[in-house]
C-alpha cells in the first residue's frame, strides 16, 4: 500500500478536522457541500494551480489545495463574485486565499481540541504537470473532492508524529 | 423628499487584490452607505494612509507581509487613544483566541472570518456605520458628508 493511501490512524482527528473544514468552507463559497471521493495517489489535474500553506505549532503540517485550470476558474468566480482569468495574477491570489481560508478553518478545529498552531503565508504555483509529493513527511494524506464546479485535491503532510499531541 | 446617504471613507487593507475587491464589492452592494475607498497592501502601507480625520472605518486582514493587521490595530489604538475609528478585521483566522486578541486586547471593533457572506458582513458592519453616523452628527461634520 502506498504512503498516500495508507490509513492515517495517528492523524485521524487531523484528517477529520481537514474533511470537516473542506466541507464547511466550500459550502459557504459554492453553496454546496463537496463530496469526498476518498484518497488518491495521482495528481492528475493538469494543467492546474496549487496553493500550499505551512502551519507551525504543537503540530507541524502543511496543506495543499490543487485545482485544474477549469475548476479554478469556476471556483474563483463563486468565491470572488466576478470572473477571474486563469492566467492572471489574481487567480494566484484566489488560490492562495482559498488555501489560507481552509487552513484557518482546520487550525480553529484543532484549537478546539487543545492543539495550538499558527498560519504562515501561502505559496501558489501554476503547473503544467502537477505531481504533488511530500518529502520528509511522516504521514501524508491526499483527498479528492467533487462538486458541481469540478473536482479538487486537498493534501495534508504532517512533519512529525502527532500521536502525543492528539492523545 | 430625497433620501441622503452617509458618505463613508473606508480604508481596505489586504495583501490580496482580489480580497480587497471582494470587500469593496460587498460593501457597495450592502447599501449601508456611500463608500469612498482607499486601498492598502499591508499594515505598514495602511499606517501611511490612515488618519482619523481622513478615514471613517478600516477593514483589515490579519496575516500580511511587512506589518500584520493586528499590529496595525494595536498601533492605531496606541497612537490615537481618544479616537474611535472602527477597525474591522476580516481574516482567515477563526479561533476564539484570535478573536479575543483582536477584540479585547488589540481594540478591533469587529472580527469577520473568511469566507464571509453578504449577510455576515452586513450584520457586523451595520451597527458600526450607525455609530459613524452618530459620531459625525455630534461633531457637526456629518451633514457635510451626506450625498444625494
Amino acid at each position: 500500500m502506498s504512503k498516500a493511501t495508507e490509513p492515517v490512524y495517528e492523524s485521524l482527528r487531523l484528517a477529520e478536522s481537514l474533511d470537516e473544514a473542506v466541507k464547511s468552507t466550500f459550502e459557504v463559497i459554492l453553496g454546496e457541500r463537496p463530496t469526498c471521493c476518498g484518497s488518491v495517489d495521482d495528481s492528475s489535474l493538469c494543467p492546474g494551480m496549487v496553493g500550499i500553506i505551512a502551519v507551525i505549532g504543537d503540530v507541524s503540517w502543511s496543506l495543499s489545495l490543487a485545482f485544474s485550470s477549469e475548476t479554478a476558474v469556476r471556483v474563483a468566480k463563486k468565491f470572488a463574485g466576478f470572473e477571474i482569468e486563469y492566467d492572471s495574477a489574481d487567480m494566484a491570489d484566489v488560490v492562495g486565499e482559498l488555501a489560507n481560508v481552509l487552513a484557518g478553518d482546520v487550525v480553529a478545529r484543532l484549537d478546539e481540541l487543545g492543539i495550538k498552531a499558527a498560519l504562515s503565508l501561502p505559496t501558489v504555483a501554476r503547473v503544467s504537470d502537477l505531481n504533488l509529493s511530500e518529502p520528509g513527511a511522516v504521514e501524508s494524506l491526499r483527498l479528492k473532492y467533487s462538486t458541481s464546479e469540478g473536482t479538487f485535491l486537498v493534501g495534508l503532510a504532517v512533519g512529525k508524529s502527532i500521536k502525543n499531541s492528539l492523545g | 423628499m430625497e433620501v441622503c446617504q452617509l458618505k463613508v471613507r473606508a480604508l481596505v487593507v489586504d495583501d490580496s487584490r482580489v480580497m480587497r475587491n471582494m470587500v469593496m464589492q460587498e460593501l457597495r452592494r450592502s447599501g449601508l452607505a456611500d463608500f469612498e475607498f482607499t486601498e492598502a497592501e499591508n499594515g505598514a502601507d495602511a499606517l501611511k494612509k490612515f488618519h482619523p480625520s481622513k478615514i471613517d472605518i478600516v477593514f483589515i486582514d490579519w496575516n500580511m507581509p511587512k506589518m500584520s493587521g493586528i499590529e496595525f490595530v494595536r498601533k492605531v489604538r496606541s497612537t490615537w487613544k481618544n479616537e474611535q475609528t472602527p477597525l474591522v478585521m476580516i481574516t482567515s483566522e477563526k479561533t476564539v483566541g484570535k478573536a479575543e486578541e483582536a477584540l479585547d486586547s488589540a481594540g478591533a471593533n469587529a472580527f469577520i472570518s473568511k469566507p464571509f457572506t453578504a449577510e455576515m458582513l452586513d450584520r457586523k458592519i451595520a451597527p458600526l456605520i450607525k455609530d459613524i453616523e452618530a459620531r459625525g452628527s455630534s461633531r457637526g461634520g456629518f451633514f457635510s458628508r451626506l450625498v444625494k
